[in-house]
């Protein structure tokens, strides 16, 4: 709910700074801060976009071949 | 500073397992937290091996996939050596020669994942020797 929240108040003009506060606790945006010293926020935006896009795509890929396992189109004993 | 994606890289074996159901919603999910997953082209290689002959999957099951999601780490010549070379000293007298070239692909992957410092998931046991052989962490659950 408080994710909601926060999620309605971003719009396409929302800053870097906006979008990482509204999407990551604080414990969060601190451990990527440790993980990438030197990044700025457009930067740490990018790679939650890049991850959350990466996510999707491979989801996707997985439930075609989840399909293809259920048309016997591919058997998994000769993988 | 260019920040680098964290990228997991996910062996077959956890492809398979996921596909048995062997693996839970909760744990693929909660693994793939703050990761960006990816296979090996080897990967690609041996889920094709899997396709019936003139289905419709054969043109389908590698479109799908983005190829931003396949890590690439060319194998030179001094990765053949390498692998060579842990197979030889861990596996050698132990496996047939059909296991042993079947070994090679894992070591692969393996240096793959060292090469673009990715993470590595495989639920096969023989990772648990390769990761420690070229010094790269392993997920193994």
């Amino acid at each position: 709910m408080k994710n909601t929240a926060k999620k309605q108040k971003l719009s396409r003009s929302s800053s870097p700074s906006e979008v990482i506060s509204a999407r990551l606790s604080k414990s969060e945006i601190l451990s990527l801060r440790k993980l990438y010293p030197g990044s700025s926020n457009q930067d740490i935006v990018e790679k939650l976009v890049e991850e959350k896009l990466a996510r999707r795509d491979f989801q996707i890929w997985l439930s075609s071949l989840r399909k293809a396992v259920d048309d016997n189109a591919l058997d998994l004993d000769q993988v | 500073m260019k920040v680098i994606s964290s990228r997991i890289l996910i062996d077959t074996s956890v492809l398979i397992d996921l596909l048995r159901g062997n693996i839970s919603d909760s744990i693929w999910l909660k693994t793939l937290e703050g990761r960006a997953p990816s296979v090996s082209p080897i990967t690609v290689h041996e889920l094709r091996r899997g396709v019936a002959p003139n289905s419709k999957w054969e043109q389908q099951i590698d479109q799908l996939l983005p190829r931003e999601s396949i890590l690439t780490a060319p194998p030179i010549t001094e990765d053949w050596i390498e692998a060579a070379d842990v197979i030889r000293i861990y596996f050698g007298k132990s496996r047939s020669k059909i296991e042993l070239a079947a070994l090679a692909h894992d070591v692969l992957i393996g240096l793959t994942a060292r090469a673009m410092k990715a993470e590595l998931w495989s639920r096969d046991k023989d990772f648990k020797v390769i990761c420690a052989a070229v010094k790269i962490s392993l997920l193994d659950h």
